[in-house]
């Protein structure tokens, strides 16, 4: 059996390295190495209810806090199966995968708290969670590279999904990122694990490989997309560049205070607002806190839209050993040293709970196209649990796998795919041919600048009517403005521009027909959560071009 | 300020210097240069400089370059730190060329399937710090640019062998994966390093280098280790 697993990052390992052990034969396709996939950005930790700390902690608990996290929008069956299966993958991690966990002093795997969690369920891996996971699936991955059960297809991108008209999938058009070179695979099945939507957002604390563009063509291959509207900011970043750098929940865990000035005086909001918690309430409730100090109350340090992250009370060791990052951040980012300074903070988008829909088994609404990661939607719901990515992560790509083994049958066609790549030829040829009168005045750069603050501006903390509306609008001029004309730049991206276009539509679609206010979607002209009419997901669907509906 | 870009359009083509000035921001990483003049580039209608990029935060090893002589990450250099007006960039002279700035690593990844570091079905565990601090390499091939003994197509492989050697080894039982793995090393790394440790000095994960070859080979070279039970991490 052929499986191409696109993305190659946690989800993508993971359902490659299942696949393969089931014996299909799998082929990577990802821009770059797998050492560059966000997955390596990740800190905190995985969840799984291990209980190695005592604490009677249970697979129910874990269920329960990621439903209620989720306000219940979140599949309630995928959920259920995550937290079950959660502690014997991280099992599999340890013994299989050799992932070097942060271990207790007898040898179990240790845990820490984390946000909106009671119970010690988060298995860390020093600093760098992420990384060490990556590393061990990388290695992993490798075993099956040399036998050849796994090729890596680096340096490509996905051009477009092939399906049939029995809407079965039936392989992918691939593009080259350097040469711009087309080829088609066929495959018995597809697993998108390609990340969330920076691009269309433009400063994320995320990768810039994560443009959204493969959901954006998941979507117009006919595949639903579901919670769109759903993004989790992180209450405290750091403006820099073309970026938002993270600094970590654990600089408050560790004591950190978040205060503004007001008549000339420190004032610690977090610990006015919720005495008992502080600065650790969970992120929705502490950005949307630093939003009220800026916008509403107009009390941003300097006018800016900024806070103050105070660490100077931790001792050289505390921010040494366990905050060498937000040291290391602050210190040759912004240059601002964080043991005599506060840090400059504001929330920024850190990650999407909503993409393509799949049901718990992670297929999607495309027979043989499957989805696990971020670019897919079922276990986070209206707001998403720290260490609950990485879980949902891996599991997805071993539910994926595992569905995909269970149910799909070998012997696709080749036509399919001779079709596809003679229908993308032959549109690359009518690209080729193009002349300068068909060339639009704006650049690529220019749109993706123009998508970014009309987004940001009608997708932040709080939405309005209005604002989607007119952000709406913008986007249909935007996409109008670029239909049959070419831009100056390479045939890949241009096809990545009008995904990416379409996704962000869908995007504010979803928000304005969620009248709503639910976990990481604040409307403030429906500043109540409506169970009777809301408590499901947004669905997103395209009639094949470019007409989009929505559904909830 | 003025940043002069080593550009090649493909492998085949001959490589020439491109100069630009820069009138942006001053404390921003050459990878915001980049971008900044990418905007540019594309805006006038001309080709934009290829290069490696992904998470801008010296956590991914995508934009390893050399910047005024020295291998680094893009993302972790910052232009007004270099003490002068011209920027010099060119790509990691130890790959070949894809395009521009863009360099084809797939060595590394290669090296390390015919040095069988993967691993075992049951793998064991390690909680030594080596062991720990070894997973962290980024396999950017900035300790190799720096490397007096590293040259393409040679049997001597460097830090990010020893790397993965020492992350694995400790976790596989006794036994010929073990073996192999332990010879490659020897043969790949272990032989053909004159401790120039230059390598060190460009890690950007600022991993103790020279402690950890010192660890990689008391597991694999050393027999007196092993009689004394030694070679655990």
């Amino acid at each position: 059996m052929n499986v191409i697993v696109i993305g190659a990052g946690l989800a993508g390992l993971t359902a490659a390295i299942c696949a393969a052990e089931g014996g299909a034969h799998v082929t990577i396709v990802a821009p770059q190495y797998s050492e560059r996939a966000q997955s390596v950005m990740a800190m905190g930790g995985i969840n799984a209810a291990l209980d190695t700390k005592g604490e009677a902690d249970s697979v129910e608990e874990h269920f329960k806090d990621t439903m209620r996290s989720g306000c219940y929008i979140n599949d309630e069956a995928a959920v259920r199966r995550l937290a079950d299966d959660a502690p014997a993958l991280v099992e599999w991690l340890a013994g299989s995968c050799g992932v070097n966990f942060t271990r207790t002093e007898s040898g179990q795997i240790d845990l820490r708290y984390f946000g909106g969690q009671k119970k010690a369920r988060t298995a860390f891996a020093g600093a760098r969670t992420g990384k060490q996971l990556m590393t061990g699936l990388i290695a992993t991955c490798r075993r099956y590279e040399s036998d050849g059960s796994i090729e890596r297809l680096t340096g490509n991108s996905l051009l477009s999904l092939i399906v049939t008209d029995e809407r079965k999938c039936a392989g992918v058009v691939l593009c080259n990122n350097v040469t711009d070179e087309i080829t088609s695979i066929q495959a018995d099945a597809v697993v998108l694990c390609t990340g969330g939507a920076n691009g269309i957002y433009g400063k994320t604390t995320g990768s810039v490989m994560n443009d959204g563009s493969a959901t954006g063509l998941a979507l117009e291959a006919g595949a639903g997309l579901a919670n769109l509207e759903m993004i989790q900011y992180h209450p405290t970043t750091v403006d820099f560049g073309d970026k938002r750098l993270l600094i970590t929940e654990a600089a408050r865990g560790e004591g950190g205070r978040l205060y503004t000035m007001r008549n000339g005086e420190r004032w610690y909001f977090m610990e006015e607002w919720y005495p008992e918690r502080g600065a650790l309430m969970p992120r929705d409730v502490v950005s949307r806190s630093i939003y009220k100090v800026c916008n509403m109350m107009g009390l941003g340090i300097d006018g800016k839209n900024q806070v103050f992250l105070d660490i100077t009370m931790m001792s050289d060791e505390i921010i040494r050993t366990r905050l060498d990052e937000v040291l290391d951040t602050c210190t040759s980012y912004i240059n601002i040293d964080p043991h005599s300074e506060p840090i400059p903070v504001y929330p920024g988008i850190h990650y999407f709970m909503g993409g393509i829909s799949t049901d718990m088994r992670h297929r999607t609404g495309i027979e043989s196209l499957y989805a696990a990661g971020e670019c897919s939607c079922q276990y986070h719901g209206a707001n998403r649990l720290g260490g609950n990515s990485t879980l949902g992560a891996v599991h997805g790509g071993m539910m994926a796998a595992r569905t995909i083994l269970e149910e799909v049958s070998e012997g696709m066609s080749q036509s399919a795919a001779d079709k596809a790549l003679a229908d993308a030829a032959a549109r690359r040829a009518q690209w080729n041919a193009r002349t300068d009168k068909d060339l639009c005045s704006v650049s690529r750069a220019e749109v993706l600048k123009k998508t970014a603050s009309v987004m940001n501006s009608a997708m932040g903390i709080y939405r309005d009517g209005v604002r989607l509306n007119a952000a709406l609008a913008e986007l249909v001029e935007i996409e109008d403005k670029l239909d049959g004309l070419s831009l100056n730049t390479s045939y890949s991206d241009r096809q990545r521009l009008g995904a990416m276009l379409l996704l962000a539509r869908a995007s504010v679609m979803s928000a304005l027909a969620r009248k709503e206010s639910r976990g990481a979607h604040q409307r403030v002209d429906f500043p109540e959560t409506d169970d009777s009419r809301y408590r499901r997901s947004t669905i997103v669907t395209s009639d094949g071009g470019r007409n989009l509906r929505v559904d909830i | 300020m003025i940043i002069r870009i080593k550009r090649q359009a493909d492998s085949s083509s001959e490589s020439y210097c491109q100069e630009f000035v820069y009138d942006g921001e001053k404390h921003v990483t050459v990878v915001n240069v980049i971008e900044w003049l990418n905007i540019r580039l594309s805006s006038a209608g001309l080709a934009e400089i290829a290069y490696d990029n992904s998470c801008q935060h010296g956590l991914c090893g995508a934009c390893a370059m050399v910047v005024c002589s020295r291998p680094v990450l893009a993302c972790r250099t910052f232009i007004d730190e270099l003490g002068t007006d011209t920027v010099e960039i060119r790509p990691l002279g130890k790959f070949p060329v894809i395009s521009d700035l863009l360099v084809d690593r797939s060595e590394l990844h290669e090296a390390m399937k015919r040095a069988e570091l993967w691993t075992e079905k049951t793998t064991g565990t390690s909680v030594s710090a080596t062991c720990n601090n070894s997973a962290l390499c980024l396999m950017c091939g900035l300790c190799l640019e720096a490397c007096p003994n590293y040259a393409p197509g040679d049997i001597f492989k460097g830090m990010p062998e020893a790397m993965a050697s020492l992350n694995l080894i400790p976790k596989t039982c006794r036994g010929e994966h073990r073996d192999a793995m332990e010879k490659n090393y020897r043969k790949q790394v272990f032989a053909g390093c004159t401790k120039s440790m230059a390598c060190e000095k460009v890690c950007p994960m600022n991993l103790p280098l020279v402690t950890m070859m010192s660890d990689a080979n008391r597991l694999s070279v050393w027999k007196i280790w092993k009689l004394i039970g030694g070679d655990r991490l």
